[in-house]
């Protein structure tokens, strides 16, 4: 008797568990971010000194593997051909712009840029899901960093925000499947969206079939719907594909910042508005 | 086999997935092993325990992706509910029974989660990554023999039920 009345407790046990996890799928996103950074941020220290040794241990080998000084400047100028050329990529867009006589758009972007302030983040952890893509930084509500914060590498687009705790964030990068960036061609000027494929490369959506792209062309935020910035470098087309029936083409993107070579990222923080007294 | 022992490897084993595991990752897979330890518990201890475990570590693995919160806690219940019914008919001890194991509900996994997934966020570049679903399963099968080596180690320090039989 007792035993059957141990053995019903136990199933019902279990059937509340399983009822217990499956209504976790019907809790809003924002109230399940909150518990995710809520129960991850006491342990963003241990991760933050892990990676940091593991980086650490990571870039020694790196060293000892060259066997030569010429590694380290190599590695120099490398970042440095990097950044100058994500500039180059802006300031070309910035050109474009001019030259189709946008001044009001320009006038906006440097509206735009007095609301932002840069802070540098350093990437503590990775997902652990092989279909996901997002990081840990270390930056949070502490230092005024908010959900929808974009994170950037060198002028180059890497995510934003989508998790915030008091001292690590969470951002879902372009790559992640469930990410989608407006974008536009830096030289045709033709709008798509770019969508993460889980597989470290995206797609560009959304493009007519109509429109002529070149293998090496360069693709860039178009800031539509507010969220990114635009003229932020994306990444670059490596396979252009059309399908007979389709009405638009399949743009494979390689984006320009690799993830996994990277150890801290620049989050842009909106400032908040001032309230202006009557 | 005390909750706390279970957190705390779960916790280990989440602070190595987000920090060291992307080290070793190959054509952008690494190998989860959060998998591995449900196949490793469920394995070893019955089916009551194995569901905790499988919770605990389904739970965990949410919290630390992106994501729907709660579909890897359904998916490992599941997963460690197959790996339960299937253990009283296969010899768990041997090497090649965990790998095979380990690999087929690696497989179910995965193809179970990216199917609930392209459902849920309505991305059309998910089901073009199913080719990775074998490749995570041979990884993962292929660090079996270690990673099942230590954790039998742990479990026998801290007095596992069944590791002292089994290991």
């Amino acid at each position: 008797m007792r035993r059957n009345r141990d053995r019903s407790t136990k199933r019902f046990i279990v059937f509340v568990f399983v009822v217990a996890s499956i209504s976790l799928l019907f809790i809003p996103e924002s109230i399940t971010n909150n518990i995710k950074v809520t129960v991850a941020s006491p342990l963003a220290p241990v991760q933050k000194l892990i990676s940091h040794t593991s980086n650490f241990f990571k870039n020694g080998f790196k060293k000892l593997a060259s066997l030569s000084t010429a590694a380290d400047e190599k590695s120099e100028l490398e970042k440095e051909v990097f950044l100058l050329k994500n500039k180059i990529v802006k300031q070309q867009d910035i050109i474009n712009i001019f030259k189709k006589k946008l001044e009001i758009v320009s006038e906006y972007k440097k509206d735009i840029d007095d609301k932002e302030e840069p802070v540098v983040a350093d990437i503590i952890g990775f997902d652990v899901s092989n279909f996901r893509k997002s990081i840990i930084v270390d930056v949070g509500k502490k230092q005024g960093v908010s959900v929808g914060d974009v994170v950037v590498f060198g002028n180059a687009l890497v995510g934003r925000i989508s998790a915030i705790g008091s001292s690590s964030g969470r951002v879902m990068l372009i790559t992640d499947p469930a990410s989608n960036v407006p974008s536009r061609f830096l030289n045709s000027r033709t709008q798509g969206m770019v969508q993460g494929t889980a597989d470290g490369k995206c797609v560009m959506k959304y493009v007519p079939r109509q429109v002529k792209v070149d293998k090496p062309e360069k693709i860039i935020s178009s800031g539509m719907g507010g969220i990114f910035p635009k003229s932020l470098y994306i990444g670059n087309v490596i396979e252009v594909k059309q399908k007979s029936a389709s009405l638009f083409k399949d743009i494979k993107i390689i984006p320009r910042v690799d993830i996994s070579k990277i150890e801290n990222v620049l989050v842009i923080k909106r400032k908040k508005e001032e309230n202006t007294p009557e | 086999m005390p909750w706390i022992t279970i957190i705390s490897v779960t916790v280990c084993i989440s602070l190595i997935q987000t920090t060291l595991l992307h080290h070793i990752s190959f054509l952008g897979i690494q190998p989860d092993l959060f998998i591995i330890f449900l196949v490793f518990h469920s394995l070893n201890a019955n089916r009551e325990r194995s569901f905790h475990a499988s919770w605990v570590v389904g739970l965990t693995k949410d919290i630390f992706s992106e994501g729907p919160f709660g579909l890897n806690t359904v998916l490992f219940i599941i997963a460690g509910y197959i790996v339960s019914i299937i253990r009283g008919n296969i010899y768990g001890r041997h090497l090649a029974t965990q790998i095979s194991v380990t690999f087929i509900i690696s497989i179910i996994y995965n193809l179970l989660y990216l199917c609930l997934l392209s459902m849920l966020i309505t991305s059309t570049g998910l089901l073009s990554v199913t080719w990775k679903c074998p490749l995570i399963a041979i990884y993962n099968s292929i660090i079996v023999p270690p990673v099942f080596w230590l954790f039998s180690r742990f479990y026998f320090s801290f007095g596992f039920p069944s590791s002292k039989r089994r290991f």
